[in-house]
């Protein structure tokens, strides 16, 4: 029951942020394109995407302020790990146009080369792990 | 050309899915790390079993981490400790109220819900636009190219998503709206700099293709 009650919520919070993503046009090679180049180059300015995330960012830190103060959310400190993976990250990103949730959202809207980008994330996930453990790296404390 | 949502609806869309993700489910809002458990599955299921035996079995448990401290201890527990356990209710001196805890990962077959589940959204967002099965794009065709080049953009790309993410400890999801959101030092470190990467390698591109 407990186990059927997961589901549910995680459904939904899935459906949502899917739909979210989807609609803000953030599974879209060409919109993350001009998030990242602010329209600079050809075209008319866009700070349409850059705009909703800084404006996502400052609602959620009233969010959390009003709803979830005392709350243990565990902590993100500055690893080793943290400029250089963030720096693959994003040339990832701007080279395949897909965060992890866009690569799903771009198969569910039906285009199906995103499986190949979700073919490349896993490969490069499984690859960190390996190499994680190869290397005695700490693992991070929360999954996210 | 597509029309999106303006930013102000954006905004507060997603803000609003962060923080009920913790609300909700009590654990921070992230896709890479759930991602990530699919590359190891049977280690991930291995995990999963050893958290149901945790939180199931834990007086059989507690019974057998009992005796084992019996026979360290040559004998039978004494009284203050075998009575401690089950007495400290209540009366125990408490700080401040405390907040919620983060809960437990959930077993991977949620996690999978999960991600099917952010899937769906896209097909139903695309439906409503009628635009399911529509392509990369034409700035995709223009700054990558098409056919084996594109395919191999995206595998590379996304391998570089996939590494560099788990090396950094989240995503655009789990450090840009969770841990911005909280104002964690980590990522907001791994937001300006995955931002900032992103840039230089999109003006790279635009740069190469004109």
């Amino acid at each position: 029951m407990k186990n059927l009650d997961t589901h549910a919520r995680m459904a939904a919070l899935g459906l949502g942020l899917g739909f979210v993503v989807s609609a803000a046009g953030l599974a879209d090679w060409g919109e993350i394109h001009r998030m990242f180049t602010l329209g600079l180059q050809g075209g008319p300015r866009d700070f349409r995407l850059i705009l909703a995330f800084g404006g996502a960012v400052a609602l959620a830190v009233a969010g959390f302020l009003l709803l979830a103060r005392r709350d243990a959310l565990p902590p993100k400190p500055i690893r080793p790990g943290t400029i250089p993976g963030a720096v693959l990250f994003g040339a990832g990103w701007a080279v395949a146009g897909a965060c992890p949730a866009a690569a799903l959202v771009q198969i569910g809207e039906g285009k199906s080369a995103a499986f190949v980008t979700l073919g490349g994330m896993l490969a490069g996930a499984w690859l960190h792990d390996r190499m994680r453990k190869r290397f005695h790296w700490a693992r991070h404390s929360c999954i996210d | 050309m597509t029309t999106y949502w303006p930013w102000w609806t954006v905004a507060p869309a997603l803000a609003a899915l962060t923080v009920g993700h913790w609300i909700l489910v009590r654990r921070p809002l992230g896709v890479s790390g759930v991602l990530a458990r699919f590359s190891r599955v049977r280690e991930e299921l291995a995990f999963d079993r050893g958290t149901a035996v945790m939180q199931a079995g834990s007086p059989a448990l507690e019974a057998a981490m009992a005796a084992a401290a019996a026979e360290f201890l040559g004998g039978p527990l004494p009284d203050s400790l075998a009575a401690e356990a089950p007495a400290e209710t209540g009366s125990a001196p408490q700080a401040a109220p405390a907040g919620r805890e983060c809960a437990p990962t959930p077993p991977l077959s949620a996690h999978l819900t999960f991600l099917v589940a952010v899937a769906a959204g896209g097909f139903l967002a695309a439906l409503s636009r009628g635009t399911f099965g529509a392509g990369t794009g034409d700035a995709f065709a223009r700054l990558i190219g098409s056919g084996p080049v594109a395919l191999a953009a995206l595998a590379g790309g996304g391998a570089l998503v996939g590494f560099g993410t788990a090396l950094c400890g989240g995503c655009s999801a789990g450090h840009g709206l969770t841990g911005c959101g909280r104002l964690m030092p980590g990522s907001l470190l791994s937001t300006g700099v995955f931002f900032a990467a992103a840039a230089a390698v999109s003006l790279l591109l635009g740069g190469l293709a004109s």
